[in-house]
C-alpha cells in the first residue's frame, strides 16, 4: 500500500481531466506530478504530500497551488479547494468522491462555462478622512468642533469616529450598489466582500459566462469612464470562481456518515 | 473618468493570496494548512470591524485634517 498522503487542489469533471506534469507542491523535495484521482463522472486534482507534514503558507507552496487551479479553471470548470488540503491516502479521496458525487456534480454543472471576474474599487484621493468628513457637512462640524479643544474628550473622539465609519458604510454601500446595477445584465451571480483598507470602496465578485468575458470588460471599462476621476477600477480574472462555490463536503467513514445509516 | 487599471498588471501571487486562503471549499479532516509562526502581511490586513479602538483610530486620523487652529494656550 502507498505510504504517502494526496495534496488535493480541486475537483473536476473526469473527463477530459487533465494531467498538468511536475508542477506541484513539493514532495520529498521536488515538485510532485499533479494528476486525476477519478471515481465515476467527477475526479479530484492531486499530487503526493507527505501525509503528516503541515502546509505552510509559504511562496513556494502557495504558487503551485495557484497555478494548478489556474490552469485546471482556463481549460475546465474546476472547484477549488481553500489552500492546504492533504487527505491520508487515494482511498480517502476516492472514499470522499463517492460519498459526494452527486452534490459536485451538481455543482459542476452549476459553474459549467463560467469563470469569475473580479472589480475592485478604491478611492484616489489624497486623504480619505479628509474626503469623507468634507462630503458631510455635519461631520465636518463635528470634527471642528470636537478639535477646538486642545485635549478633546474620549467620549467626543469615539463619537466622531462612529460617525465617520457610519458614513465611509455608507457610502460604500451606495457606490457598491451603483457599481452592481450597472453591471448586472452581463453577469450571473454576484458577491459583495468587505474592503480591507479606508480607501477601499467595492471588492466585488462576479461569476460570468466565459464567452462574454471580453463584454464584461468592455463595460467595466464604460462604467469607469462615466464615474468621477477620485475613483480608480481595477478589474481582476478570469479565474476559477473561488466566491461561488457551495458544497459541504461529507468526509472519512467513521463520521458524518449520515447517508449510510438508515 | 475614473482610471481603469488593466489586471495584467494585478495577477501576481500578492494579489490572490488572501482568496486562496479564505475561499473555495473546505474538507475539515483534510485541511493540514498550519499559520503557527507565520506572519503574512494579508492576513495583517485590518478588516474594519467596529469597534472603540478603531473609532478612536479615526478620530486621531481626521483630527490631522482639521483646518481649526488650536485654541492658543492662555
Amino acid at each position: 500500500m502507498e505510504s504517502h498522503g494526496l495534496y488535493v487542489y480541486g475537483l473536476v469533471r473526469a473527463a477530459g481531466a487533465p494531467e498538468l506534469g511536475e508542477v506541484g507542491l513539493d514532495y520529498r523535495g521536488r515538485p510532485a506530478r499533479v494528476h486525476p484521482v477519478a471515481v465515476g463522472d467527477v475526479a479530484a486534482v492531486v499530487s503526493a504530500y507527505e501525509r503528516d507534514r503541515r502546509v505552510l503558507p509559504l511562496r513556494r507552496n502557495l504558487e503551485p497551488h495557484h497555478r494548478v487551479i489556474h490552469e485546471l479553471a482556463n481549460s475546465s470548470t474546476v472547484i477549488p479547494m481553500t489552500f492546504g488540503h492533504v487527505a491520508r491516502s487515494q482511498r480517502e479521496v476516492t472514499s470522499v468522491l463517492r460519498r459526494n458525487a452527486g452534490g459536485v456534480q451538481a455543482e459542476l454543472d452549476r459553474l459549467e462555462g463560467k469563470i469569475e471576474m473580479g472589480l475592485k474599487i478604491h478611492w484616489d484621493v489624497p486623504n480619505i478622512f479628509k474626503h469623507i468628513v468634507e462630503g458631510d457637512a455635519g461631520l465636518a462640524e463635528l470634527r471642528d468642533r470636537v478639535f477646538r479643544e486642545r485635549a478633546p474628550g474620549q467620549a467626543e473622539k469615539i463619537e466622531l469616529g462612529r460617525r465617520f465609519e457610519e458614513r465611509l458604510r455608507s457610502e460604500r454601500a451606495s457606490l457598491a450598489e451603483r457599481a452592481l446595477q450597472a453591471l448586472e445584465a452581463e453577469v450571473a451571480e454576484t458577491r459583495t466582500n468587505a474592503p480591507t483598507t479606508e480607501e477601499g470602496v467595492a471588492d466585488l465578485a462576479f461569476l460570468v459566462d466565459r464567452q462574454l468575458q471580453k463584454r464584461f470588460e468592455e463595460r467595466v471599462g464604460e462604467i469607469a469612464s462615466s464615474w468621477p476621476a477620485q475613483y480608480v477600477f481595477r478589474c481582476t480574472g478570469p479565474r476559477a470562481p473561488f466566491n461561488f462555490v457551495d458544497l459541504q463536503l461529507a468526509a472519512g467513514t467513521s463520521r458524518g456518515s449520515r447517508e449510510w445509516s438508515s | 473618468m475614473a482610471k481603469l487599471v488593466p489586471s495584467s498588471s494585478s495577477s501576481g501571487l500578492a494579489e490572490v493570496v488572501d482568496t486562496i486562503l479564505d475561499k473555495g471549499i473546505v474538507i475539515d479532516a483534510w485541511a493540514r494548512l498550519s499559520l503557527v509562526g507565520i506572519e503574512l502581511l494579508s492576513l495583517e490586513a485590518r478588516v474594519v470591524v467596529s469597534s472603540v479602538e478603531t473609532y478612536l483610530q479615526y478620530a486621531e486620523a481626521i483630527g490631522l485634517t482639521t483646518n481649526v487652529a488650536v485654541a492658543a494656550p492662555a
